[in-house]
């Protein structure tokens, strides 16, 4: 083949694979990155540095950027992102899928920053005024702060001086939002009690040193968690329920069973009532951990429509205090019914209940009796992470919640300790 | 008013450095994506080390236009991914072209009325090109044609390897339709265009000695 043929056919050649290119759709190109292992991010990110600086186009300073242009830019992109999700109908549009929408949104925002054709710093963040739903709003919310967490020597560009009033401003919004306010009110139930321990520490001579590993952080949150300043302290706050939604997660159900387990150790009862089936599960660990006899152990299950024990309680035995325990307490009408009709005729003893999760109605329900309050749910349908159709068993290093049932919880011993040590303190 | 002519005012249907401006941060991660393919697939043969240099060199053609430093401007008109493909194109095959066309330029012109060609080089004094530059330009000739040689073997060795690809190479040197492509190699329209498609995949990577990003 001559020289020229040879460039005319591979010159066809790759017009016909530009050709294929450009009839290839997005999400085929999409699929052919993933399998390529092609980091498009990074790509993308490549790209910008190279072309700003070949063009040459600088960040405008902030007294001369055009408000009107910037603005209209970040009204564009807040009406299209809106647009997207107000076309697709409500049930076509998936959480991911509002995710993505709302993540192309911010990057494409963070796109202009990076590539300085437009100014960051008048983008607006104030959702009340926000075209974003919810969802996106959430997922920006998301996006922003683990970008924030994850800041990077550009991402310190971006923000000038004004870290804290974003970071406030996203407070703000979370504060306020419904969606979002549930989960507010349980971290910062967590931080002011981290950081009153700490001012209670520095209250009481010790040094802070702003160095610290988190080893020695740890060291001295338990120094300051043994004295008696702190106790008080936590006796007022560390009774308050922590709020979940419609699901206990394991880690909180680990908590929970702690704090059962710490009230059950400060009260010493003389005598257990488990509600059978997921009481059972509950009350066998909690027995187990605090050592309860089983001549003390009692079930009580629902028999033509109410509540009998598996046998009888002993006549003239001397039982004072008595804890009944159920994993759920959803209207609070089995606790209610044990504790009025069941147990209701012996006056001597003082009945208190115990559940790892209440709903309101049942909270307010049986507020004066609850020994402790570890975990109220939103919902009344809510769910603890074993099947309580199960048992409970323990094995050489793990709790087993659920057992013989399908997916069990395994909680190792070691974790427990360790959750229970920080609650009982 | 030309193409390239001032910064004044651009003739209307062309984008402005600020539209042109917009466009580029409009374009998004699939779209750079689509860019950098079709550098990948461009980049043969052309005086371009990286198919980086290539996309940037389109991206940014279209702005300095229209800031009236000349080149190809971008015509509001059409798509701007696929106006800077044909651009990624036009300046590949440039490139080629100017390759070739300093292989080719003869320093021998007619002179006098006989329309005797003599070298020009021959009535400079003290211009003659040196030994060295003569034996490097025909050095560059022979690896171009080496290069485009080897290219072919490898088309030839991915049509042995896959003869669904082998139609379509075929069907490309022939220059047959996608549907004669089909009637005579007895594949459905699906497997046409899952061929053609493997062909263009294989096609970004037949360049071993670029980098891929």
């Amino acid at each position: 083949m001559s020289e020229s043929k040879a460039r005319e056919l591979l010159a066809r050649l790759r017009d016909a694979a530009l050709d294929d290119l450009m009839h290839t759709s997005d999400e085929e190109l999409r699929a052919e990155a993933h399998e390529d292992d092609e980091d498009l991010s990074r790509l993308a990110a490549d790209f910008r540095c190279r072309i700003s600086k070949r063009l040459g186009v600088t960040r405008p300073q902030r007294s001369t950027v055009d408000a009107k242009q910037t603005e209209a830019f970040r009204l564009s992109l807040l009406a299209t992102a809106a647009k997207h999700l107000a076309d697709a109908p409500n049930d076509s549009v998936t959480p991911e899928e509002m995710r993505e929408i709302a993540s192309e949104a911010l990057l494409k925002l963070d796109d202009s920053c990076k590539s300085r054709y437009c100014s960051y710093v008048t983008f607006d963040w104030q959702s009340p005024r926000s075209t974003f739903g919810h969802d996106a709003r959430l997922a920006l919310a998301e996006l922003l702060l683990s970008m924030y967490i994850n800041e990077s020597e550009e991402f310190d560009d971006l923000f000038p001086g004004s870290r804290a009033e974003r970071v406030r401003a996203l407070l703000r919004d979370a504060i306020h939002d419904p969606q979002i306010s549930p989960f507010v009110s349980i971290s910062l139930g967590t931080l002011v009690s981290t950081l009153c321990t700490l001012a209670l520490g520095k209250a009481s001579g010790f040094e802070f040193d702003p160095h610290q590993n988190a080893a020695q952080r740890n060291q001295l949150l338990r120094q300051i968690r043994v004295r008696k300043e702190w106790r008080a302290f936590r006796n007022l706050i560390a009774h308050q329920p922590e709020l979940v939604t419609d699901s206990v997660d394991p880690s909180r159900a680990v908590s929970g069973l702690a704090s059962m387990q710490a009230a059950l150790a400060r009260y010493r009862p003389d005598t257990i009532v488990a509600v059978a089936g997921g009481g059972e599960i509950v009350a066998n660990f909690l027995c187990a951990q605090i050592g309860v006899d089983s001549r003390n152990y009692f079930v009580a299950s629902r028999k033509h429509g109410e509540y009998v024990l598996d046998r009888e309680l002993l006549a003239g035995s001397a039982r004072k205090r008595m804890v009944i325990i159920d994993d759920i307490s959803r209207t609070g009408s089995t606790l209610g019914s044990i504790c009025n009709q069941t147990l209701g005729g012996i006056r001597s003893v003082e009945l208190k209940t115990l559940a790892l999760v209440c709903s309101g109605a049942a909270t307010s329900y049986l507020r004066d009796s609850f020994l402790v309050l570890p975990l109220v749910a939103q919902s009344p349908n809510v769910s603890v992470p074993w099947d309580n159709k199960g048992s409970y068993r323990a094995t050489r290093t793990n709790h087993v919640f659920g057992a013989e049932r399908r997916s069990p919880l395994k909680v190792p011993k070691a974790f427990y300790e360790r959750i229970y040590e920080g609650v009982s303190t | 008013m030309q193409d390239g002519d001032g910064v004044s005012g651009p003739p209307s249907g062309f984008a402005t450095a600020d539209e042109v401006l917009e466009a580029i941060e409009g374009l998004t991660e699939i779209k750079k994506l689509r860019l950098m393919k079709a550098a990948r697939i461009c980049l043969d043969g052309s005086e371009y080390a990286d198919p980086r240099e290539l996309v940037d060199q389109a991206v940014s053609t279209p702005y300095f236009a229209a800031r009236g430093e000349g080149g190809r401007r971008w015509p509001k008109g059409t798509d701007f991914v696929a106006f800077l493909v044909m651009t990624i194109r036009g300046l590949a095959s440039d490139s080629r072209g100017s390759v070739v066309r300093r292989q080719s330029i003869s320093t021998r012109v007619p002179t006098g009325d006989d329309g005797e060609e003599r070298d020009l080089l021959d009535t400079i004094q003290h211009a003659t090109p040196s030994i060295e530059d003569s034996e490097l330009e025909k050095q560059r000739i022979e690896e171009r044609r080496l290069d485009e040689e080897a290219k072919l073997a490898q088309v030839e060795q991915l049509c042995a390897n896959d003869p669904q690809i082998g139609w379509i190479v075929k069907g490309i040197k022939e220059g047959k339709t996608a549907r004669e492509v089909q009637r005579i190699s007895g594949m459905s329209k699906l497997e046409y265009d899952t061929a053609h498609r493997r062909w263009r995949r294989k096609s970004e990577e037949l360049f071993p000695a670029r980098r891929k990003s």
